[in-house]
């Protein structure tokens, strides 16, 4: 039962980002490196608005809105002038963008390690067992904020725009969709989203600059599901969760980072599109 | 003027321009000691205090004019926890500010390259807070520590818990996946074992971040005591974590300059605030001693607040405290080679602050070390200590096999 | 693969075309400006102190491994997260040579490009199948496997937080001061730089260029991407791990710690500030950027700028930041072009162009 709960919030957290890194990447088939960064810097703004004294319904919003803001700056300042070229060019940008963001961690918040409190009460009993609140908290924001996303994605007029657009940006632009806005408002929300998960992590675990390496994990889980799927995502998430805890559980926790990647190479090497993803089409000379 | 030549006289003064500007500065009459620690890495807060301890004493010092009338010089570098770069600023720190001693360090991942730097130079290195294997007995010359050997305080757990928890038991061992941590629970298994324990030990990776599993598998272990050899902030990490999953008993902490208010943040997150231990070969600063008030009355002075006072600054200011009467022994000159025999055989008494003095003497670097318990006090929110001060030779008592 | 979709606002890809023909830095009468660097770099000891000589050295190591890096990046585009783990398999291979065999340096050497190419052939395997943009995060995944790997070595082998290499003796000679690694790291740097230019012109060069352009095309051409792949990253990891065995024996030790994510991304930065593809720009953005943090700190040292250490090296990681998206931005061709243009405008002076007969050369 504990171990059920503490699987689905790492699963929840991870399949936040991985979100995130999907819902970029099939708008503007840019792989952001910078994903995890951005979630705990935002999560140290929780942390130091916590910290100050706000309550936790001033917090949240707050690390959402340091988010967006840092979703829109990346987008304007350094994706829009790139859009459309190699993809290399955007990955070497993110990997820019990560240290940048890593370097302002450690300017603006010592590179502290910092934990975030509790917005609720001690703890509560579920059937027999006794279990922190953050813990609900976590497991229901995260899954809560998931079906929000899949909400979006699927019935909402936005949402049916950036499905256009990662169909097929050429056809979208040619229809009449600002292609620019659509792609923008998909890296705010992806980091809003990243925020988010940030936010949950501080909630369960240690908050420092070497936190950020939930974006790593999160990037093996949507790998493995597949870069342009929400399910693939969710079923990432849920993946590289299991296989990390059984392997601490029954191995030691060193191994768990070689496991998974072990698992990523697997499952790329006979389905390089992951999962769920879409086999990509032969290239035409 | 053709091209060329313009572009040759540009080139020439650029290069004067470069070699005086690189230019070594001069010697002042001052001792000069070097200090290598991380001042930007996850572990800020236990390092930036060490290093406050160490200067607020020579501040001090200085104040009260010096070391036989010559004032003493810290030159501070940050290594960000990376051992190329710790190397780097100790060849800087010796060859270019020629310091005659490095001091403090950071984690123990980069003391073995300083260590052989030192060697190499003939300038001791004196870590304050973490130790490793090269300053036990046959310690490597110009090598040595003030600090926590994972090994000694492994064997020293065992005595601890003998006194405080008689009778026989099960217990987990908690380290981190690194030869120090490895060292620590093996000889703490080993000398829990000789008491009648049953010991579990559990592994993790420095750079975990997910502690939600880890608890669960150490409460899982079901142990009756858990011991843990840990950097500060993984502690509490492990102690929040093994305790949201169920495990209420006694958890034992090493002290590896983890400050007060850290751990006690880590309890309160916790929500458990019994049967929370840690032992340490230094005070800490809610006890009062003498000595305490002083280095209070010190950081007031210099506008610090006093209340921040943590064992970490007890640490900087014991590691001062053995740096002064060092460079008092020494004399003027003093050089590398010259402070380093008379490290080598100094017995400094640190008053209340450890249990007793810091003692290197031929091949030991590192000397006896003396360890207490403190216990939380929930009510106070305060560490109270629970046991006396116990001794931990630095010739190990339990050999384990490679 | 590279092509993409169409660009929306029709401008020319800004990438460079990643073959250089020629070394750019001397041409003709240039020959001149090389004697006389070959000059300052002989007496490069005798100006700088101990300090500045030693940053030289860490730089000259990182040339190696930039040459290698940009060969894989810049010519073959797969962008490798790797070059840590790379690195630390050369850096521990002489780790392990030294301590369980107390092998000699030159046989340290060869064990470390040998298991450097063992890896860079696991990798390419699953990375034959994937797009560019999978190779990094295969690498990425090389990058916490290795490290990984190695802690565990290192706790449960060695059981020490790092393993001490002797200095590397020839006869009676014992390498280590400054002066000495100086003129060694030279000699050997010069030889890999000819070696990449060399390399860059040959049919191999060439084929990874092509197959880095489109994959189909050059298939249909007849070249075996198969082989063009598995060959770029064989070769570029041995030179990597080449370069940190180098660095091991120069360090004198080997730590796990050393090899981080971001020693992977300051190799990145390198060629990007430098030029991606371009043999020079790896030259350059290795110096740069090895020098940056100390030159930084020598920089406030003089301006007499107090600011706290924790802060500057969060500022050097700000200053990476800047560099990497700054070029990838606004020149893509990094300093290398800006070198090729300021030369340009210094010869050229006054005229602002070439004549048309000259144009050809370029």
């Amino acid at each position: 039962m504990l171990q059920v709960i503490t699987v689905l919030e790492i699963a929840g957290v991870y399949a936040l980002l991985a979100l995130g890194l999907v819902m970029i990447y099939r708008t503007s088939r840019v792989l952001n490196l910078a994903q995890g960064e951005l979630a705990i810097i935002c999560a140290y703004v929780a942390a130091v608005t916590t910290g100050s004294g706000f309550p936790w319904f001033l917090a949240i919003p707050a690390t959402l809105a340091t988010g967006a803001v840092a979703g829109a700056v990346i987008y304007i300042s350094t994706m829009r002038p790139i859009l459309g070229e190699s993809p290399v060019v955007g990955i070497m940008t993110t990997v820019g963008v990560a240290i940048l963001i890593r370097g302002l961690m450690v300017i603006f918040f010592g590179g502290d390690t910092t934990m975030l409190d509790s917005p609720f009460g001690d703890t509560v009993v579920l059937s027999g067992i006794e279990i922190g609140s953050e813990h609900l908290f976590v497991l229901g924001g995260s899954w809560g904020c998931v079906l929000l996303i899949i909400l979006f994605n699927f019935y909402s007029s936005t949402g049916l725009l950036m499905r256009a657009v990662s169909d097929d940006v050429t056809l979208a632009a040619q229809r009449g969709i600002d292609v620019d806005r659509i792609v923008g408002i998909a890296w705010v929300l992806a980091l809003v989203v990243g925020a988010m998960a940030g936010y949950l992590h501080g909630q369960r675990a240690l908050i420092s600059t070497a936190a950020t390496l939930i974006g790593v994990n999160a990037l093996i889980a949507a790998f493995i599901g597949g870069m342009d799927s929400f399910r693939g995502a969710i079923v990432g998430a849920l993946t590289v969760a299991v296989v990390e805890f059984v392997t601490i559980q029954l191995v030691e926790s060193h191994w768990a980072e070689i496991a998974l990647v072990v698992l990523m190479l697997v499952v790329l090497t006979f389905r390089p599109w992951g999962l769920f993803g879409t086999v990509e089409e032969l290239e035409r000379v | 003027m053709t091209r060329m030549s313009r572009s040759a006289v540009a080139a020439i003064l650029c290069a004067m321009g470069l070699a005086t500007g690189f230019a070594a500065p001069a010697a002042a009459d001052t001792y000069k000691l070097g200090y290598i620690t991380d001042l930007s890495g996850p572990f800020v807060d236990t390092f930036k205090p060490v290093l406050q301890g160490f200067e607020l004493y020579f501040k001090r010092v200085n104040e009260a004019g010096g070391i036989d009338g010559r004032k003493v010089e810290i030159v501070t570098r940050d290594d960000q926890l990376n051992a190329q770069r710790a190397a780097a600023h100790a060849r800087e720190l010796i060859s270019s500010e020629e310091v005659n001693s490095l001091w403090a360090m950071s984690m123990s991942s980069t003391l073995p390259g300083i260590y052989k730097l030192a060697k190499r130079h003939k300038v001791p290195a004196v870590s304050s807070v973490s130790a490793i294997g090269m300053t036990l007995p046959p310690a490597h010359d110009y090598a040595y520590s003030t600090g926590n050997p994972f090994n000694v305080a492994g064997e020293v757990a065992g005595k601890l818990a003998a006194q405080l928890f008689p009778g026989k038991g099960r217990m987990t061992c908690v380290t981190i996946e690194s030869a120090g941590g490895f060292a620590a629970c093996a000889h703490t298994e080993a000398s829990f074992k000789d008491r009648g324990f049953t010991v579990e030990k559990v592994f993790f990776s420095p750079r975990k971040v997910e502690f939600g599993p880890l608890g669960q598998k150490i409460a899982g272990t079901k142990p009756q005591l858990v011991v843990t050899h840990l950097p500060p902030r993984l502690t509490e990490g492990v102690m929040i974590h093994t305790r949201a999953g169920g495990y209420k008993g006694p958890m034992m902490f090493n002290n590896v300059s983890i400050n007060e208010a850290g751990l006690i943040q880590g309890v309160e997150k916790a929500g458990v605030s019994e049967g929370v231990y840690t032992f340490s070969r230094y005070t800490l600063a809610h006890e009062e001693t003498p000595e305490l008030a002083e280095i209070k009355a010190t950081a007031k002075k210099f506008g610090m607040d006093p209340d921040a006072i943590a064992v970490n600054h007890v640490i900087g200011w014991v590691s001062a405290r053995l740096a002064e009467a060092a460079l008092k022994k020494c004399g003027w000159p003093c050089p590398g080679d010259a402070l380093n025999n008379a490290l080598d055989d100094i017995s400094v008494d640190m008053g209340q602050l450890t249990g007793g003095p810091i003692t290197f003497k031929g091949n030991d670097h590192q000397g006896t070390s003396w360890w207490k318990v403190y216990k939380f006090d929930g009510a106070s929110k305060r560490f109270k200590p629970v046991t006396d001060w116990v001794s931990a030779p630095s010739t190990l008592q339990y050999k384990i096999k490679n | 693969m590279s092509a993409g979709r169409p660009d929306p606002a029709g401008r020319p890809p800004t990438l460079p075309t990643r073959i250089t023909h020629r070394f750019e830095l001397f041409r003709g009468r240039e020959w001149a400006w090389l004697g006389m660097g070959a000059v300052a770099a002989l007496a490069w000891p005798l100006l700088v102190t101990q300090h500045w000589l030693h940053i030289t050295n860490l730089s000259l190591i990182a040339v190696m491994g930039a040459v290698g890096l940009n060969l894989l990046t810049g010519n073959a585009r797969l962008v490798s997260l790797g070059q840590a783990a790379f690195l630390a398999i050369g850096g521990f291979s002489a780790g392990a040579m030294a301590h369980h065999f107390a092998a000699p340096f030159w046989l340290s050497l060869i064990v470390a490009m040998l298991l450097g190419g063992l890896f860079g052939l696991i990798v390419a395997i699953p990375s034959l199948r994937l797009k560019a943009l999978y190779v990094a995060i295969t690498t990425l995944a090389l990058h916490f496997g290795v490290t990984a790997a190695f802690a565990v070595y290192l706790a449960r082998v060695i059981r020490s937080e790092g393993i001490l290499i002797d200095p590397p003796h020839f006869g009676f000679f014992e390498l280590y001061d400054a002066a000495p690694w100086y003129y060694f790291l030279l000699v050997i740097a010069a030889l890999v730089v000819i070696g990449a230019l060399n390399l860059q012109r040959s049919h191999l060069g060439r084929r990874w260029v092509a197959v880095a352009d489109h994959e189909v095309a050059s298939a249909a051409l007849g070249i075996s991407i198969y082989r063009a792949k598995v060959s770029v990253f064989v070769i570029t990891s041995m030179l990597v791990s080449f370069a940190g065995c180098l660095g091991a024996y120069y360090e004198g030790v080997v730590t796990e710690g050393f090899y981080d994510l971001h020693l992977a991304i300051a190799y990145l930065a390198m060629i990007i500030v430098g030029g991606l593809g371009s043999v020079l720009g790896s030259i350059l953005g290795a110096f740069l950027i090895t020098l940056m943090p100390y030159g930084l700190d020598f920089l406030l040292k003089i301006g007499g700028i107090k600011i706290s250490a924790g802060s500057i090296s969060g500022m050097h990681s700000v200053l990476y930041g800047l560099l990497i998206v700054g070029f990838m931005l606004f020149e893509p061709l990094g300093l290398a072009e800006i070198w090729r243009r300021v030369r340009d405008y210094f010869t050229l002076w006054p005229f602002k162009y070439r004549p048309l007969d000259q144009l050809r050369q370029r």
